[in-house]
């Protein structure tokens, strides 16, 4: 083999270390790392860091998500499975192939919180006592966070069991009773009295309730809205959620082969599929369009996939007995007018004569009113719901109030929102500002100013380093997606052997959703990619003690590389300390 | 083992078995199937190496400098336009002295458009500081690829290895694919002896001043001087592994010739086919092949040559104003011959864009140079249509 | 030596016929040199690809003009193009076609014509589409019997080698293909075997 003469070529390189060079000199602008919101933080009813908890997932830090995960939501087996999920549709990832799954990496992170043994309770840390009036998602977040703040909680509901609507409403093969009772048993253990059976309604509930220091009312809403047609009180007329109701008591209800369903919401869906489990052959009438329908796309694509028939553009307009038995719906065709308030298209009527459907059973599911007469205080109240401000303190001294009864997203996500909303609000009464530093302004406390509050930010323990955090929100547009690859989302698997009352969805695995957890760009964070570092051409851009980078200024000329390049955003140019 | 193989799959095997750390190119017609086939070896892991993707040829010559320059052993492809639009990067390589392995197909320059066979490409970047090797065979291809990394990386030089469009890209014919451990005991990891240190930050390429400069370019052409001794003994050890060899210039029948034809690239071959024939019936006629333009093998020319009646070199390829540029080349290579010594040359310029050169070219360009009895004026050009 | 011309559009599989034959000749030990018509490739247009097989290297690096053999992928290529184009004088020409030689008079009476039907063999082993089916590989199978110039068995283990997709099938129609193939009766003398 030949030995090359051991010479170094002769080309213009610096004699010196380039360091010294101070190039630091040059610059007008510096580059400065600064945490922002990501999209799908804002966009989540919960307030949960989705962010957070998929990078920690994606680090394989599985722990430390649950950790993080579970600070803001009390139930993510059950927000897993039946929230809307508008964080998807906030995700950056969206416009670039496929939003990433975040309901389907909660729902695996849930599923695994609730097989390990529940955790100890929190420790009891001050004298206060809080009554909670229902047990439903947002009672339950309420009594949740408030446990955790170190408070007794003492939850009432009038149903045998808790759960709510959760329980009530939603059938078992979206929600099995196995998941739903093992999550409350979770609240239940970490100190928090719930007793059911109890309905708390006028002078009784006073004289309960004058024990405690403070009460959150979080009754729902049942009552189903009047469609307004003649006849509607008539025999085989049901309101969908009494329907369900009695479903999920264990009962059977009659409701013959032809049965139809007014409405396009989650309810409305929920009661087709489940009319279809009992045999029968349910039509959807809906007044708008699929495009309009409020119900989970999802839930419509299954409900199409088992076979439930949907009528658009048409709406109820009278109904017709024989021999006392319902036998025909009559319908007036509707067509797409001009946007309504909600933005949507308001359907307007076209003149003339309809058509008729023949049904044994109508089920109405066009949404539900409040019932506030049953409250022991009166409150202040509109349209239906109490008005509470933005820590749910409702218009008497120590009561507050959230979830469906005081709100106007009906949500479970919301419900856990504004539950948490009013455990801080309580924290507040009782510790008011002197209990350290809690931000003074809500919209400090908000995921970008106007989404959910967090309650790390609230106990200012937040375990996610942060760098100069804002609460600016990063679209798109601050994104530098050349650095990413296009890859499909992890979809959930759905069982499609039988259409019964087990789970339909059977989701993802943990290794899926540490895959999916990969997919998550990270907006608005520095999760130590090292982009940075690597494509500085000053070699300005150090390593910090204890993760994430720093700036040598000496060195860095200001030309903005970082910045540009940066993945997600989670480095700006600014004039800031020049 | 052997395979029968396109031209441009001889050189994504030679890159592969020289097991290449970084890639960076930008696709051409007809060089394409190289990077192709790379791109598919990086991303199924059968070729442990980064590829990089680029916009352009500039910046895919970019990128191989940085990475030559970070201590990896570097290659890319290109053709035609694309390699001209590298011409800056090219001197960076050059004057860097990145080790960088480019094969180029060689292409005709447009416009008039045109992606058939012609030299002028390649040839147009003969001062940019690149050895050049140009090939005959799908054989000497695949060598050659994995001989120019021992050849760069020993001298600190960039190597062009350069196929003729479609009569070796495209042309499938047998070749030997040596064995991973042979290449291996050939080719060792690179060793760089100067590389960029974000541990120990310097700046390269930076400013050099008039008392400088001059020595950082003595330094290199002492550097090309080196490498002509260099691949002759790289060449004699590739013979002792594979039992080929393939020579900075080769002589073919040259024994007493009066006649000697000198060509590069495909040409060759169909030149051998000519002389074999012409040989036979007793026509003292042979062949030099140059497969190295760069560095010049001017003294091995001259002694080749020196003493033949008659030269003709076979340029696929013209330096418009002047002549073929393997005949201006050559022409001043015998200037040094004692003028009794000296052969005529008579410069062809032919096949240009594509043209085919058939055994009836060679021929016609035989009777042209024995026909005359003074030294031709200027190049002729063969094959024009009238 | 022997050279062969390959006639198809683009989209038949000509240039990867004249690969795969290329093989199979490289397989029994002699040389060989392949390669399509330099230039843009359309689908649908006429395709040529080219063949060199030889005892010794094949130095030749030029385009073939006078072909011994072709082998044509498409028979409407007859009547669009001159097939025979620098065909030798008694040379064979292998159309894919359902009709007898005896259909191509005018060539049949200078050169030796053999068809075989490679559409509806590769269209029933699944190759290709049934409207456009790909008949590449099963012409070659016709091409070892007629020609003589290659074991039928080493074209199939060269389909083996280079047909990434359901080689299987392919070399099915090719063994099909040989058994279909009809030779022209009154074959001319042969003049330059």
């Amino acid at each position: 083999m030949p030995r090359a003469p051991y010479v170094e070529p002769l080309v213009s390189v610096s004699r010196g270390s380039t360091r010294q060079n101070r190039t630091g000199s040059w610059k007008y602008i510096r580059p400065l790392y600064r945490d922002a919101v990501a999209p799908c933080n804002r966009a989540c009813p919960a307030g949960v860091d989705i962010e957070g908890y998929m990078n920690l997932l994606r680090e394989g830090r599985l722990d430390d998500a649950l950790d993080l995960l579970l600070r803001e939501n009390p139930m993510p087996a059950i927000t897993g499975r039946v929230c809307h999920h508008p964080c998807e549709v906030g995700c950056n990832r969206r416009e670039y192939d496929q939003a990433v799954t975040v309901h389907s990496v909660e729902r695996a992170l849930g599923d695994e919180s609730l097989s390990r043994p529940h955790p100890a309770p929190p420790p009891r840390l001050h004298s206060e006592r809080v009554a909670i009036v229902g047990a439903g998602p947002a009672g339950l977040a309420c009594a949740y966070h408030l446990a955790r703040l170190g408070y007794g909680v003492t939850v009432y509901d009038e149903a045998a069991e808790a759960g709510g609507l959760l329980r009530q409403g939603i059938p078992g093969y979206r929600l099995p009773r196995e998941v739903l009772d093992r999550q409350i048993e979770r609240i239940a253990s970490m100190g928090v009295d719930i007793r059911t059976g109890v309905r708390l309604a006028g002078e009784k509930a006073q004289a309960e309730l004058e024990g405690y220091d403070a009460v959150f009312y979080a009754t729902g809403a049942h009552k189903g809205k009047p469609m307004r047609v003649e006849g509607e009180d008539g025999p085989g007329i049901v309101a969908g959620l009494e329907f369900l109701k009695a479903v999920n008591r264990g009962e059977r209800p009659e409701i013959g082969r032809r049965v139809a369903i007014i409405g396009g919401g989650n309810t409305a869906m929920d009661c087709a599929r489940t009319a279809l489990r009992f045999g029968a052959e349910p039509v959807v009438v809906y007044r708008r369009t699929r495009d309009e329908m409020p119900a989970i796309p999802q839930e419509v694509d299954e409900a199409l996939r088992e076979g439930v028939e949907f009528v658009f553009l048409a709406a109820p307009s009278g109904f017709r007995w024989e021999d006392g038995r319902l036998v025909e719906m009559h319908v007036t065709r509707m067509e797409l007018g001009e946007p309504d308030d909600s933005g949507r298209r308001r359907p307007v009527p076209i003149d003339d004569d309809g058509y008729t459907i023949p049904v044994d059973t109508v089920l109405t599911a066009i949404g539900e009113d409040t019932e506030l007469e049953a409250l022991p205080w009166s409150l202040p109240e509109k349209w239906g719901s109490i008005i509470v401000d933005d820590f749910g303190l409702a218009g008497a001294e120590r009561v507050f109030a959230g979830g469906d009864v005081a709100g106007e997203e009906r949500t479970v996500a919301d419900a856990l929102g504004s539950g948490k909303r009013a455990a801080m609000g309580i924290d507040r009464l009782f510790r008011g500002g002197d209990d350290g530093g809690r931000p003074a302004e809500v919209t400090d406390l908000r995921w970008g100013g106007d989404g959910q509050v967090s309650m790390s930010r609230w106990r200012g323990d937040d375990p996610v380093r942060r760098t100069n955090p804002t609460n600016q929100v990063v679209d798109i547009e601050g994104l530098q997606l050349a650095h990413f690859r296009r890859e499909p989302s992890h979809q959930e698997r759905h069982r499609h052997d039988a259409v019964d009352f087990s789970e339909v969805n059977l989701g993802i695995d943990m290794e899926q959703a540490i895959a999916e957890a990969r997919r998550c760009f990270n907006c608005g964070v520095c999760n130590d990619c090292e982009l940075c570092l690597i494509l500085c051409p000053d070699v300005a851009i150090v390593r910090r003690e204890g993760g994430g980078f720093e700036v040598d200024l000496d060195h860095c000329k200001g030309c903005g590389v970082c910045a540009e390049e940066c993945p997600r955003g989670a480095i700006i140019m600014t004039r800031e300390g020049l | 083992m052997k395979k029968v193989i396109v031209g441009n799959h001889a050189v994504s095997l030679g890159v592969k078995l020289a097991r290449v750390e970084v890639v960076s190119a930008y696709p051409i017609t007809p060089q394409t199937q190289v990077v192709e086939m790379l791109s598919e070896m990086c991303a199924s892991g059968e070729l442990a190496a980064r590829f990089i993707k680029v916009e352009s040829e500039h910046s895919a010559m970019a990128a191989c400098c940085g990475a030559s320059a970070a201590g990896t052993r570097t290659f890319t492809a290109s053709s035609s336009q694309g390699l001209a639009l590298m011409h800056e990067m090219l001197h960076w390589a050059g004057n860097g002295r990145h080790p960088v392995v480019m094969a180029n197909i060689n292409r005709a320059m447009g416009p008039g458009w045109n992606v058939w066979t012609d030299q002028n490409d390649s040839l147009s970047q003969r001062d940019t500081g690149w050895i050049q090797l140009y090939c005959e065979t799908n054989q000497e291809v695949l060598d050659t690829t994995i001989q120019a990394f021992k050849l760069a990386e020993a001298v600190d030089l960039p190597v062009m290895v350069i196929l003729d469009a479609f009569y070796l890209s495209h042309t499938s014919e047998p070749v030997e694919i040596p064995d991973q451990d042979l290449v291996d005991e050939f080719l060792p990891r690179r060793e760089a002896r100067l590389k960029l240190d974000t541990s120990d930050p310097r700046s390269f390429g930076s400013l050099v001043r008039p008392e400088d400069y001059m020595e950082m370019r003595w330094d290199q052409q002492q550097a090309m001087t080196t490498a002509l001794r260099m691949y002759e003994e790289i060449d004699a050890d590739w013979k002792i592994l594979t039992g080929r060899r393939w020579g900075a210039i080769e002589p073919y029948r040259m024994d007493d010739a009066e006649l000697v034809l000198v060509t590069s690239g495909t040409v060759t071959s169909t030149a051998r086919e000519v002389i074999d024939q012409r040989r036979e019936d007793g026509e003292m006629i042979g062949l030099l092949k140059v497969k190295m333009f760069r560095p010049f093998p001017s003294a091995a020319i001259r002694r080749a040559l020196r003493g033949v009646d008659r030269v003709a070199v076979l340029d696929r390829n013209v330096s418009p104003g002047h002549s073929g540029i393997f005949a201006e080349e050559i022409r001043a290579a015998l200037y040094d011959v004692p003028p009794d010594d000296r052969p005529w040359l008579h410069g062809y310029v032919l096949g240009l864009g594509g043209r085919d050169v058939t055994p009836a070219t060679i021929e016609e360009i035989i009777e042209r140079a024995w026909a005359v009895d003074t030294p031709p004026r200027e190049d002729l050009w063969v094959g024009l249509k009238t | 030596m022997r050279e062969l011309r390959i006639h198809g559009r683009g989209g038949q599989g000509a240039v990867v016929a004249s690969k795969v034959l290329a093989v199979a000749v490289f397989r029994e030990g002699r040389w060989v040199q392949s390669f399509p018509a330099f230039g843009v490739e359309r689908r649908g247009a006429p395709v040529t690809a080219f063949l060199r097989i030889a005892d010794a290297p094949i130095r030749l690096r030029c385009e073939i003009k006078a072909p011994d053999d072709l082998i044509v992928l498409d028979p409407t290529l007859v009547e669009a193009i001159d097939v025979a184009s620098g065909l030798k004088e008694g040379g064979g020409i292998l159309i894919n076609t359902d009709r007898p030689p005896s259909y191509y008079e005018e060539l049949a009476s200078r050169y030796r014509v053999a068809t075989v039907d490679a559409s509806r063999i590769a269209a029933e082993h699944g190759i290709g589409s049934r409207t456009q089916p790909i008949v590449n590989t099963a012409i070659l199978g016709a091409f070892a019997r007629w020609s003589g110039l290659v074991d039928l068995e080493s074209v199939c283990g060269a389909i083996d080698e280079e047909i990434a997709y359901r080689a299987e099938a392919n070399m099915e129609a090719a063994r099909e293909a040989a058994e279909a193939l009809v030779i022209h009766e009154a074959a001319p003398e042969v003049v330059n075997a």
